[in-house]
């Protein structure tokens, strides 16, 4: 690989000097980033290849339980890594979630199972009766059916089971702590890697991907297109019966409350619409350069366990600027995004 | 006297409401009512957070207009008493209570 010497973030800064005596700098500067731009897009996306191949490659060891429509964990085996599917619809798509989830990390991220170090993957369907929920316990993800009036069975959508998962990178990566904005951010980071195991599964650019989350839970006597949307926070449901959906997009916003842990599931908008606004800035595949940047604030030891919003952008800008450099294109969609959304890094 | 339960939280945080108000109810049910009231440890739950598992439900329980041996139970003077319950701590009595109000008003949302 070719290295330049004076680094892009030195060019950058050099390109944009008004000191008259020094513009012939400025113009060999900026015409160097310009000359260099394929070699950096070629260096960017080496980084982007998975840290250990072999590693990740082992591929995932999944079990999905059945509990039978009780709340006891984890309920009977069912089907087993490499079994053939079953005649259950939220067994196999259990099954068939966790691989795609394991796939994601894996291959984009270079990332062994959730632990990084090929932890098995376990979850357990039917739990509960009508029960209108999915939740990651700490050891396994957890499925209801629905009450089938308001929820369809929470397996149905993929970006659902991505979250899940998310929740048990987050807690071996960078644990935070589930109440306030650092509960805001673990929801939100669940919610970025659910949409992105989505996109990756279905190979779709961020123009192509829905940004909606559990676009499948709905029964059709809900009006509303999902749980919650990235790309438009607030705007998900609008029913006669559930109201609307609550999540700002913008700190202005910002709602204070008691429910929901302190509000965990509401303002997890803002970080999730700062996430959309840098992955439509960059285009592409969303899992590579966004993806990646909040894939290194997560993984790479940067955040407190009550980090808040601010916190967090000012992390994703170091992750950027760690990846791609000073002056690169991937800082300045991170630090428009975030003052887009009305947090100051 | 009347029962609230309030569910929040949860994969989708859709707050979710369940009311029961016991007036004319016969004395057998209302005197079963008070005895799964009695036995909820009200006291160490008065000041519980959520439990910090990602995506669970978190109760709050109202009881309105307390009977007064009730509310000495809990050695509370204010007019109602109240308790946050993650769901991981729905157990025992706090389960038969919320399972008893959320079967008896079914409707409501």
């Amino acid at each position: 690989m070719r290295c330049t010497i004076v680094p892009p973030y030195l060019l950058a800064r050099l390109s944009t000097l008004d000191d008259s005596n020094l513009e012939t700098v400025a113009t060999a500067a900026h015409q160097t980033l310009l000359n260099t731009r394929p070699l950096r897009a070629a260096r960017q996306s080496a980084v982007l290849r998975p840290a250990d191949p072999t590693q990740a490659a082992r591929g995932p060891q999944r079990t999905i339980s059945d509990a039978g429509g009780r709340e006891i964990l984890p309920g009977t085996v069912v089907r087993r890594e490499g079994g053939a599917p079953t005649a259950d619809p939220a067994v196999d798509e259990a099954y068939e979630g966790l691989g795609a989830t394991y796939a994601l990390f894996a291959d984009a991220y270079g990332r062994s199972s959730i632990d990084d170090r090929g932890l098995g993957l376990d979850a357990t369907v039917h739990y509960g009766s009508r029960y209108d929920n999915a939740f990651w316990d700490g050891e396994r993800m957890v499925f209801g059916d629905g009450d089938g009036e308001i929820f369809r069975r929470f397996t149905l959508s993929l970006s659902v089971i991505g979250h899940e998962l998310s929740h048990g990178v987050t807690q071996y990566s960078n644990p935070l702590d589930y109440s306030g904005q650092s509960g805001a951010l673990n929801e939100s980071v669940s919610d970025v890697f659910g949409s992105l195991v989505e996109q990756y599964a279905r190979q779709q650019t961020v123009a192509d991907a829905s940004w909606l989350i559990g676009e499948e839970l709905f029964t059709d006597m809900v009006e509303g297109a999902a749980l919650r949307s990235m790309k438009a926070p607030g705007t998900a449901y609008n029913d006669d019966i559930l109201g609307v959906d609550p999540q700002p997009a913008h700190m202005r916003d910002f709602v204070d409350t008691n429910d929901d842990n302190g509000g965990v599931h509401i303002n997890s908008g803002i970080p999730n619409r700062a996430f959309y606004l840098v992955a439509e800035t960059l285009g592409g595949y969303a899992w590579q350069r966004a993806g990646q940047i909040w894939y290194d604030t997560l993984t790479q030891g940067m955040l407190a366990p009550a980090a808040t919003f601010a916190d967090f952008a000012r992390a994703t800008g170091q992750s950027a600027r760690n990846r791609f450099g000073d002056g690169s294109s991937e800082l300045d969609a991170v630090e428009q995004a975030w003052s887009s959304v009305g947090v100051r890094a | 006297m009347n029962i609230i339960v309030v569910r929040t939280g949860g994969f989708a945080a859709l707050r979710r409401t369940w009311r029961v108000e016991l007036g004319a109810e016969s004395r057998s049910a209302l005197e079963e009512w008070l005895r799964i009231l009695d036995a909820c440890p009200w006291r160490e739950a008065r000041d519980l957070d959520g439990d910090g598992v990602p995506d669970r439900f978190v109760f709050v329980i109202t009881v309105e207009s307390p009977p007064d041996a009730l509310a000495a139970v809990v050695d509370t003077d204010d007019s109602e008493l109240r308790a946050t319950v993650p769901e991981t701590r729905v157990v025992g009595p706090w389960r038969q209570l919320i399972d008893r109000v959320q079967s008896t008003d079914r409707v409501d949302l």
